[in-house]
């Protein structure tokens, strides 16, 4: 059982959302049922997997010894004979280390959450929750793979429910953001496309190669020395190419003496190929950006999120962004360290760019969703700050800072559409002095505005600190970049607080006087989420090694890949 | 041990969440309860004063988190004679406001939320005192700016109240991110947040990665940035005076007590990686708002406003005492001042009380807070007209009273410092205690004028409205609830507490106590010469000092009630020094006009950029592709299928014409046969 934990993250609600398929259109509420139980038991199993996950000394922390991710599951999918051009061979994959398990428990947490959330949808249910189910599997599935090809399977079929649910269940603009949203994601697929291919043809799976090439016998163990040798005649080049099986396996590709001895992405090659390495790199790089966002290629988000659905909102900014961030550590930094090093004050600056640019761009917004958008590439910046800064510190505050921000954004998109479920509306000067009509949700409000602006005992606090502190502690990051990007925390503060005083404090004033009767405080299902949300930044951040405890030994495997 | 101080520190935390969530039957009893939890925490604070003072130390902490085994991030609390001071001291001004706020805000539709938030603000400032290392610290740090946000906005109806909340906020964290930035640094270069383990590296010189001195006055002055924007500091004193907006006693707890003591407190605990060229800006800083602030308390019309700015000019001295190296001075001053001060604006609260009363009484709106209208109220308030005497004193440095032992301290050892420093011959350094003691003037000058102008005389009020006519006799001092805190606060401004002789306080317990830590900067030797300079200098500070009171008291006294120099003219805005000084130095419009308006304005060009640049940009790339498929189509139409269907037609036309052969008639087909073999004939024969 323990051992098909992943799979069942996958394909539980891919089962599901068949078996919605096949029910008649009148069964709403039975849709919507089995979707809360299918989310509902992911959460379950994503937190069976966090509590069984082990952390003591010398347990696996995997990134890339092949052998050290738990819960694996390898199965080859498949193997094409290419002749000259090789083996192809495709596995199968998943398994959790320290940089995804704590993505997994969030995306559990937020699709869950996303669920009740999605509980007032009203037209088209079945469709609405067959997709649900469907970004659902693919979500957890980007997660857990480890095979490249598989992952980009995974990381495109997220596109197809992303776009419908913004372009069928959204606001007036629907189908240009959706529209945006698709074309801008996939012109970032396609750079991962080039890459992932450039990749596979330049790496071997040496377990496999060993085996097609004769250097084991079929019933024997391969053991290390069997995968040196095997290493070598690569490296030699007496290795018949016929009997190299090319991989799309992450942690392959992250070995240099996996590479083709004359392959362009060769590692140790001179300088003749380094330009090849550094535009895959970029081109990794900017295919991630453009889902983290990174400035300037984030405005598809602002406009994704206004028209999406509050649920949708919700999954967006809670789980699909930080897709942008995982991929920056799983694929682009561990396979090419040399140029991560290369180029981190750039990364870094870009970090801070967002972070900055971001704040000022909220600070100027008159809509509140917007607001909370461009709050997310501010918040985001901070994750790439601190992966660039190649420090424990930043690493670690980086994930920790993905996971938060999954909570706190949750949070915050949930806030938006409860106004916006009563009133139609998101101006925030339409508002004035809501905390008398509504004293339980400004409460929540507040505890969301401080989390995320950082006030210590939130978990927003525990992310910045540690993802600053590494950049002030990273050598290859000039101590400007790092002091400028800690003035973000003053406009971050500048914006939560000034929303607060514009919206919530004051006299109680709403635009349109039949407002007043439609502002009720929260209902259960809101009081359920919001609640649940705010004790869980809370618990993070009073205990932030509930994260740390699980990322930080796969962290220091990671980093030790820039130090080779 | 740990649990006492996890007790004392948990209660008024409990406060704060059983106060907001208590069930509605015992609701009217919620005062007290926090009032009753207050207590046992300041008498658990007095059983740990008397294992600690004096006689040791005592650390304690535990690990939070780690990312790897060389560097643990933990948490522990740290017990000297400074913290075991500071924890009674907060408890009991803290618990002296709660007990007047009883009577103070009893009206207040959220009165148990105000009890709340006061819980949370002690318990903010408990934990920053304990706290043994810096990220405790900033912890606890942000959250006394969390309740300081939340009281000072308490009544959030009001705009004035939440603007300065907001303002007093985000001020604080400008001075925050500085402090962020210098704990980010005390880790990259010791590798730990643990203040007794930098001390030891410091004093070792064997930080974890080689430091140069000018690292040192980064980290330095960024921690002492911290202390700016908390302890009201040019340039960010700005929020203080705003943040009276909040309910009178709040005031007098945040600046007393906690919130503006952090800064200084913090200065301490650092004192010893603060180097000379920190020091030399700490002091100069501390100088410029001493002066600045007590300048602009000279004019003000609103008598909270004096009292704010004067803790702002009280502030500066405390920091230009750490400046100069008189640690114990500083430490001390922030003691006494924590009394007297609370004691000034509890009095000020009783005054508005009760004329708040009065108007409404009487039916009368006017500005309570607005020192020309409430002249003469000494004769019908004595006790306050005493306490307020009481604590003034002290304030402006009068012997007997506790200011005037810690004042002169700050100033004799700025004077040693000056000397010290200026062995070369320059003067350059005397700047700080010349305008340290011109500073002691404006104080007597303030003091005296407000002193006057709220207490002396006839009844104001009467002559300038109608209704108010003969209503001074319907004034009533302060209740009972008010006079308690009050008699403590007085009795804590006399010198009788802190020192065996009015005179000198040099070797007394509480100087004795707080030892200044070794600056290695500076030096042992260095430090042990001022202490004897400064010794040396007392005497004459005290002469001179009271010259100045004594003079400026009697300014006061001839400007004020002998020329009544403004109390008529109300408004007297002509002056360009009196507008100097009743704008503050126009710190604010400044502020305003740079860093808001230019912030806001740079915020909406980024939203504007965003909007027409870069998203336009990206949908102009799009339709780029949208025309280009377009042009595509057509010549695929035009073109492409242009061809095909020119093939296509080209071979329909010769269908056509073949077909209009195959009319089926038997004639055609007959004629057509004969024209074939005619044909065929002909080719054969020739």
């Amino acid at each position: 059982m323990q051992n098909y934990l992943l799979s069942i993250l996958i394909f539980l609600p891919l089962g599901a959302m068949v078996g919605i398929l096949c029910l008649p259109n009148s069964q709403k509420k039975t849709f919507k049922i089995i979707t809360l139980l299918v989310t509902g038991l992911q959460l379950l199993v994503s937190l069976v997997i966090y509590a069984t996950y082990a952390v003591s000394k010398g347990s696996p922390a995997g990134v890339y010894h092949t052998s050290g991710f738990q819960f694996a599951e390898r199965v080859e999918w498949i193997r094409l004979d290419l002749g000259n051009l090789g083996q192809l061979s495709i596995d199968y994959w998943l398994g959790v280390d320290g940089l995804n398990v704590m993505l997994v428990v969030l995306t559990g947490l937020v699709m869950f959450v996303g669920a009740i959330a999605s509980w007032q949808i009203q037209t088209k249910v079945k469709g609405y929750f067959a997709l649900y189910l469907l970004l659902s599997s693919s979500l957890m599935g980007c997660f857990v793979a480890l095979d490249f090809f598989l992952f980009y399977l995974f990381f495109e079929f997220m596109l197809l429910p992303m776009y419908f649910l913004i372009g069928i269940w959204g606001g007036e603009r629907r189908e240009y953001a959706s529209i945006k949203f698709f074309i801008y994601t996939l012109f970032g697929s396609l750079l991962i496309l080039i890459a992932m291919i450039a990749l596979y043809l330049s790496v071997i799976d040496p377990h496999k190669t060993a085996r097609q090439a004769g250097l084991a016998e079929k019933s024997q163990v391969i053991d290390n020395q069997i995968l040196t040798k095997t290493q070598d005649k690569l490296a030699e080049g007496t290795l018949p190419a016929n009997n190299r099986v090319h991989t799309f396996g992450l942690p392959m590709m992250m070995d240099k003496a996996n590479y083709l001895p004359n392959a362009s992405l060769q590692p140790n090659s001179g300088s003749e190929t380094w330009t090849m390495r550094a535009l895959i790199f970029w081109a990794l790089l900017l295919g991630f950006a453009i889902k983290l966002p990174i400035v300037p290629f984030h405005t598809w988000l602002p406009d994704a999120h206004v028209e999406a659905p509050t649920p949708v909102s919700v999954v967006l900014a809670g789980v699909l962004l930080k897709i942008g961030g995982y991929g920056i550590l799983r694929i682009a930094y561990s396979i090419f360290p040399d140029m991560a090093i290369e180029y981190a004050s750039w990364v870094a600056s870009l970090g801070v760019l967002a972070i900055i640019y971001g704040a000022l761009n909220a600070l100027a917004m008159a809509d509140l969703k917007k607001m909370v958008a461009y709050s997310s590439v501010s918040h985001m910046g901070f994750v790439l700050l601190g992966v660039a800064s190649l420090t424990a510190e930043g690493v670690n505050g980086a994930i920790f800072q993905m996971f938060s921000h999954g909570i706190l954004s949750a949070m915050l998109f949930i806030i938006v559409g409860v106004l916006y479920d009563r009133t139609h509306d998101r101006q925030i000067e339409h508002y004035r002095g809501l905390s008398q009509a509504m004293p339980y949700f400004t409460g929540l409000v507040m505890i969301a505005f401080f989390a995320s602006l950082g006030l210590p005992g939130f978990s927003g606090f525990i992310g910045e600190v540690f993802t600053l502190l590494g950049s002030f502690k990273s050598t290859k990051i000039a101590i400007g970049i790092s002091v400028v990007a800690v003035g973000g925390i003053v406009l971050g503060a500048a914006y939560f607080l000034w929303t607060l005083q514009r919206m919530f404090l004051g006299k109680f004033w709403v635009k349109d006087a039949q407002w007043k009767t439609q502002l009720h405080d929260l209902y259960p299902a809101e009081w359920l989420m919001l609640g649940g949300l705010a004790a869980a930044t809370l618990v993070f951040g009073l205990f932030p090694s509930l994260v740390f405890n699980l990322t930080s030994q796969s962290v220091e495997v990671f980093l030790g890949l820039f130090v080779k | 041990m740990t649990f006492l101080v996890l007790f004392i520190l948990i209660l008024p935390l409990f406060n704060f969440f059983g106060l907001l969530f208590l069930p509605k039957s015992l609701q009217k009893f919620g005062d007290w309860l926090a009032i009753v939890g207050l207590g046992i925490s300041f008498s658990g604070s007095i059983i740990l004063f008397q294992y600690i003072w004096g006689k040791t130390t005592w650390q304690m902490f535990w690990l939070w988190f780690s990312f790897n085994a060389q560097s643990p991030v933990r948490v522990g609390i740290w017990l000297d004679n400074l913290s075991v001071i500071m924890l009674v001291i907060v408890c009991l001004i803290s618990g002296l406001v709660h007990l007047f706020s009883v009577s103070y805000m009893h009206a207040d539709k959220h009165y148990l939320r105000y009890f709340a938030y006061l819980g949370l603000f002690t318990f903010a400032m408990l934990g920053l005192v304990v706290s043994d290392n810096l990220l405790t610290l900033y912890i606890f740090w942000e959250l006394v700016g969390l309740a300081s946000y939340l009281l000072i906005g308490f009544w959030s109806e009001k705009k004035s109240a939440i603007r300065a909340a907001k303002k007093a906020f985000l001020i604080n964290r400008i001075g925050d991110t500085g402090f962020l930035i210098g704990i980010c640094l005390v880790w990259v270069y010791f590798g730990t947040w643990q203040l007794p383990d930098i001390q030891i590296l410091i004093s070792q010189n064997k930080p974890q990665i080689p430091i140069e001195n000018w690292q040192m006055t980064l980290i330095g002055f960024c921690l002492f940035c911290g202390a700016i924007g908390k302890s009201a500091q040019f340039p960010l004193q700005i929020w203080l005076p705003d943040a009276m907006e909040g309910p009178t006693p709040v005031s007098a707890l945040l600046h007393a007590a906690t919130m503006v003591a952090a800064g200084v407190f913090l200065l301490a605990r650092v004192f010893f990686l603060l180097n000379l060229d920190v020091l030399l800006i700490v002091a100069f800083i501390g100088t410029i708002t001493a002066f600045m602030g007590a300048f602009a308390a000279l004019v003000q019309k609103d008598l909270k406003k004096v009292l704010a700015f004067s803790t702002i000019s009280q502030l500066g001295y405390m920091v230009l005492g750490m400046g100069v190296g008189a640690y114990q001075a500083a430490l001390f001053h922030l003691l006494t001042h924590a009394f007297f001060k609370a004691g000034l604006f509890l009095s000020a609260g009783a005054v508005i009380h009760s004329l708040h009363h009065l108007g409404k009484k009487i039916d009368l709106e006017f500005d309570a807070q607005n020192m020309y209208l409430l002249g003469g109220l000494g004769q019908k308030m004595p006790f306050i007209r005493l306490s307020f005497g009481i604590c003034g004193a002290a304030l402006v440095g009068l012997p007997l009273f506790s200011g005037f032992l810690s004042k002169d301290a700050i100033l004799s050892g700025a004077w040693a410092w000056a000397s010290k420093m200026g062995e070369g011959g320059s003067y350059f350094f005397y700047i700080v205690p010349i305008s340290a003691f011109l500073t002691v003037l404006l104080s007597a000058l303030y003091i005296g004028r407000m002193f006057f102008l709220l207490f002396w005389g006839e009844f104001t009020l009467s002559k300038l409205y109608r209704k108010a006519e003969n209503a001074e006799n319907m004034l009533q001092d302060a209740p009972i609830l008010m006079k308690i805190p009050l008699v403590i606060l007085m009795l804590g401004s006399l010198w009788l507490g802190f020192s065996y002789t009015p005179w000198g306080s040099e070797s007394d317990w509480l100087r004795q106590g707080l030892t200044t830590p070794v600056n290695i900067f500076l030096g042992l030797q260095t430090q042990k010469d001022l202490l004897e300079l400064e010794h040396h200098f007392h005497f004459w500070t005290s002469i001179i000092s009271i010259a100045l009171i004594i003079s400026g008291l009697l300014v006061a006294y001839l400007l004020f009630i002998r020329n009544k120099f403004d109390a008529q003219t109300l408004t007297f805005n002509s002056k360009s020094l009196y507008r100097l000084s009743h704008e503050s130095f126009f710190l604010n419009q400044l502020y305003q006009s740079v860093l808001v308006q230019q912030g806001w304005r740079l915020a909406q060009a980024t939203a504007h950029f965003d909007q027409k640049v870069i998203d336009t940009f990206v949908l102009v790339f799009a339709r780029f592709w949208v025309v280009l498929g377009f042009v595509v189509a057509w010549f695929d139409r035009a073109v492409i299928d242009g061809l095909v269907n020119f093939t296509a037609a080209m071979v329909a036309w010769v269908g056509r014409v073949t077909k209009s052969f195959q009319t089926g008639g038997a004639q055609g087909f007959f004629i057509a046969s004969i024209i074939l073999i005619l044909w065929i004939y002909w080719w054969v024969v020739y």
